[in-house]
């Protein structure tokens, strides 16, 4: 039961942020145009970029430990299109189906059942994929901070390099906003 | 409602308590394979052994994710808040049903989505998160433009 409540409550605060915010919706990715006015764009970059100087800060400072998903980039790339393939036709994320759903989306609840198909067919086709051409090799490297040989200090440096630039390209987006 | 630079700060510092309170980050995908093997006793092998713990958070924060944005609109009186398409025609429809499967099933290739690998594995400097993110944009783009062609509007 315990296990349950954070998680819960992680879902209830980001649901909220998302709706509140109007967030959840990636029609930026249905209209090349809107990828200035939609807001969903600049928070995400801000996001990125704000969380990428704490959560390094937070690794300088013992607090947590980096959770980096392995690195193959012949699955990732060929899952990559697939994945944004299907944003754009749906107009949401994983992530942000249920909130659109919240909100009375059709949309949403018919993604819902076409991303649990796909969950099925995944589970049954997961042996023969992890084995075949189309996951390929996995590489051992798994951040760009060892990738290029840095060390504690290092790596912090660059997290606040590319979060400044994350940042800075967030409020770019913002005022381009604004002119159009 | 919410600026988005609120949203996005805030995004930033809940992925970040996540990663320092849960010992993971915030990701979504693995629950869609974790519901259909709810459903189906005869999924839960291999797959469903490798997902089962980080999908069962995933389902909860969903859920979670729902009641949140449930909340809000009630609050706010504002509970139909306009989907994507306001009608749905057949081809809409078809669109949804079919975007939900390629985003899942190449969620799922990829080992991760718009939450696990763009922004929890984008703030870590994860190669295979920011890798991830450049072939999302090409296909997205690219899918964009030849179902909805290009459009200024």
């Amino acid at each position: 039961m315990a296990g349950l409540l954070a998680p819960l409550l992680v879902g209830v605060i980001f649901g909220a942020v998302m709706r509140a915010g109007l967030t959840y919706r990636c029609d930026c990715v249905l209209d090349g145009a809107s990828l200035r006015r939609s807001p969903l764009p600049r928070a995400l970059l801000l996001a990125i970029g704000v969380g990428v100087i704490l959560i390094h800060a937070g690794h300088l400072a013992g607090l947590l430990t980096f959770h980096v998903k392995a690195f193959y980039p012949v699955g990732i790339a060929l899952g990559g299109v697939m994945f944004g393939g299907g944003v754009a036709l749906l107009g949401f994320c994983p992530g942000t189906l249920t909130i659109a759903l919240a909100t009375g989306s059709l949309d949403a609840l018919l993604g819902i059942a076409g991303g649990v198909l796909a969950g099925t067919l995944f589970a049954g086709l997961f042996p023969r994929f992890r084995d075949s051409l189309w996951h390929g090799a996995t590489y051992p490297i798994q951040r760009f901070g060892p990738l290029l040989g840095l060390g504690a200090g290092g790596e912090m440096a660059l997290a606040l390099a590319v979060g400044l630039v994350l940042i800075g390209a967030a409020f770019w987006l913002a005022r381009e906003a604004r002119g159009a | 409602m919410l600026p988005w630079w609120v949203v996005g700060i805030a995004l930033a510092l809940l992925d970040v308590a996540v990663s320092i309170t849960q010992q993971r980050m915030i990701g979504a995908s693995t629950a869609y394979p974790f519901v259909a093997g709810l459903a189906f006793s005869g999924l839960r092998d291999v797959y469903w052994r490798l997902i089962h713990g980080a999908a069962y958070w995933e389902v909860w924060f969903l859920i979670g994710g729902f009641l949140g944005a449930l909340a809000v609109g009630v609050l706010t009186r504002r509970g139909r808040a306009p989907a994507v398409r306001t009608t749905l025609s057949a081809r809409r429809a078809a669109f949804a049903f079919g975007g939900g499967f390629l985003m899942i099933f190449g969620a799922r290739m990829a080992d991760g989505c718009t939450s696990g690998h763009i922004l929890s594995g984008g703030m870590q400097l994860a190669i295979s998160s920011w890798w991830f993110a450049a072939f999302v944009l090409f296909g997205g783009v690219v899918t964009a433009r030849l179902v909805y062609g290009r459009r200024t509007g």
